[in-house]
């Protein structure tokens, strides 16, 4: 008699039994593929970076430990500085211009209004084009001897420039372009922080009177902060990537090295002169600066007060 | 979490909010008159569509202009650098899309972005599931390993990857350069896919555990049918960054056949250095996929995407 509730127990024991188990293999089950491949591909080269930076190595001839040395050589090359340079002013300098272009388009396209939509894709188009072709299409619109943009100087009567071929202009050139390209997508992501915003105060955003420039600043900015860190933290990280790809596909870092970032310098270190030392030197500064501005932009964009 | 610091952003900006509009009415010069007013909105309207103009032919005209570009003959091109083309050519185009190179560089990343897009997709939204409904609080720290993806982006660490891929013997560069991408956007795609199986009520799982599923079976039979739309913008978003990705390509491919449709590009520059019409028609065809791809998924891209972002 008894028996039988014992054994209803029994097999509803062994079924939570089984049925933990279960939840035990499928939780990490299905983390596993993406975890493994990320840590073989994401955080083991990270790793090797670091630990390869304090070995001199050719690739050929096993690695040798020389601690600090690779750093001590490419701190006092002079083409050291100038790469910190090029990488400082360039995430800098796109920062500046798109951050405020983003949000000045985003308020523009904010709002019903017709030709709208039609708008917000054009403005995003640059986004999506390949970056090899952004490149190439550049190159030929920077083309000295006849290229669009001396053209359109022409025609506005001024004199042509050396857009990609002068040290003192070929880095503001990959930086307008690097702008070009980047800033489609922070306008959409400021458009759609835009559009969480409570439709009173939004109403207050639309330059409604003279000081409605107040308005902007201590009304809407706070509330677009969250966005703003986001977009800020996608610009330094992109700028990182996309600057070096058309500094590597448009100048190869010239002329004279004055368009060659630090991350530029690891891959023609680490790829044409095959000291894998320096250029994971080179890489692992080139992280330490990525990780001390994204920290500075997060410090800065959770502080809970805005002062004004 | 966080929507718990959204109202709190929301409601002390609304106190910081009462603070101006009390010092405007305070000051009644500032106060604007009916008239003044429609001033205003006239000449806010006239700015706003000026300025998007502005923006918007800035932002196409490179574009249109490879487009008349690709139109011309070489001859028509030196004669005349900017300007409509004399008629509506289309040798460029076929010419390119005839060139073996040219279609080999496109099969190789078809096979690429073909293989790697689904394995994206699939592991990351497994991964954001557990996360989200299995892990618990012990999912977090994880997350934020993924998450270091976003902090330092791949490409920085080319050299790295390098030495890395050879170490473990990877010769093929197609192979290599499938498992690399399948990483790229990871972190990306698992905190999108978290946030979406988050905002899945947990009575669905207890109902369906009730009715006798088992965990896999849940995710597999329930989940993954309601996780339609993130998977979509996931494998769009990866396919368009992918199909254009160019640096990790030059870093990785040691074979000329192995080389990946942008790369390519870059090669054909040099082929084609005094026939750019022709470089413009190749370019044009290269971008036609993600420009396609965008256009099928565009409002859902540019709202999804971003809310996505600004959220979490």
């Amino acid at each position: 008699m008894s028996s039988v509730p014992q054994a209803i127990g029994a097999v509803r024991r062994s079924a939570r039994l089984g049925r933990r188990r279960s939840r035990a293999i499928t939780k990490v089950g299905l983390i596993m593929p993406a975890m493994a491949m990320f840590l073989v591909f994401y955080i083991a080269p990270i790793i090797a970076g670091v630990v390869l930076s304090l070995f001199r190595w050719d690739g050929l001839q096993p690695p040798v430990w020389v601690g600090f040395e690779n750093y001590e050589l490419l701190l006092r090359d002079s083409i050291f500085v100038s790469n910190v340079r090029v990488t400082l002013i360039s995430v800098g300098v796109t920062l500046a211009v798109t951050l405020p272009m983003a949000v000045l388009l985003a308020l523009c396209l904010s709002g019903r209004g017709r030709l709208l939509g039609l708008f917000r894709t054009l403005l995003f188009l640059p986004t999506i084009l390949p970056l090899a072709a952004i490149a190439l299409m550049w190159s030929e619109i920077f083309n000295p001897a006849g290229g669009m943009a001396n053209e359109v100087l022409e025609a506005v009567g001024l004199a042509p420039v050396n857009w990609l071929g002068e040290p003192n202009t070929a880095m503001w050139s990959l930086i307008l372009v690097t702008v070009w390209s980047m800033f489609g997508i922070h306008m959409v992501i400021q458009l759609s922080a835009l559009s969480t915003i409570p439709a009173e105060l939004r109403e207050a955003a639309r330059l409604e009177t003279p000081s409605s420039w107040r308005t902007f600043r201590h009304v809407v900015l706070p509330l677009l902060r969250d966005a703003l860190t986001v977009s800020t933290i996608l610009i330094i990280t992109g700028t990182f990537v996309v600057y070096t790809a058309l500094s590597l596909l448009m100048t190869r870092g010239g002329p004279v090295h004055a368009t060659e970032t630090l991350g530029l310098r690891a891959f023609i270190e680490g790829y044409s002169s095959l000291d894998f030392g320096r250029a994971n030197a080179a890489t692992v500064i080139t992280m330490l600066i990525t990780i001390t501005l994204v920290g500075i932009a997060l410090l800065i964009g959770s502080r809970r007060r805005v002062e004004y | 979490m966080a929507s718990r610091e959204e109202s709190v952003v929301v409601a002390s900006a609304g106190t910081q909010a009462a603070h101006p509009h009390a010092a405007l009415e305070s000051q009644p010069s500032i106060r604007p008159t009916p008239a003044s007013r429609a001033v205003w909105r006239w000449a806010r309207e006239i700015a706003r569509y000026a300025i998007l103009v502005v923006a918007s032919l800035a932002g196409i005209f490179p574009v249109l202009w490879m487009v008349t570009v690709a139109m011309k003959d070489q001859a028509e091109y030196a004669n005349e650098r900017v300007g409509l083309p004399d008629a509506l050519s289309l040798s460029n185009f076929s010419s390119v899309l005839s060139d073996p190179q040219f279609l080999k560089y496109v099969l190789n990343s078809v096979i690429v972005v073909g293989v790697a897009v689904p394995v994206l997709t699939i592991t990351s939204v497994m991964a954001g599931y557990a996360l989200a409904r299995l892990w618990g609080r012990a999912g977090i720290p994880i997350l934020f390993v993924f998450l270091t993806s976003e902090l330092i982006p791949l490409p920085i660490v080319a050299i790295p990857l390098l030495l890395t891929v050879k170490h473990l013997g990877i010769e093929d560069g197609t192979v290599r350069l499938i498992f690399v991408y399948s990483v790229l956007m990871m972190g990306f795609a698992v905190l999108l896919a978290r946030a979406f199986f988050r905002s899945i009520p947990e009575e669905l799982r207890e109902a369906a555990r009730l009715d006798g599923c088992g965990e896999l079976q849940i995710f597999w039979r329930i989940m993954v049918p309601l996780a339609r739309s993130p998977i979509t913008l996931i494998a769009v978003l990866s396919f368009i960054l992918l199909w254009n990705e160019v640096f990790l390509a030059v870093v990785l491919l040691d074979s000329v056949n192995d080389r990946t449709l942008p790369l390519g590009l870059a090669e054909f520059q040099g082929k084609y250095s005094s026939d750019w019409p022709k470089m413009a028609a190749a370019l044009i065809l290269s971008t036609l996929p993600t420009i396609a791809l965008f256009a099928a998924f565009q409002g859902r891209i540019t709202s999804q995407f971003s809310r996505s972002t600004v959220r979490e």
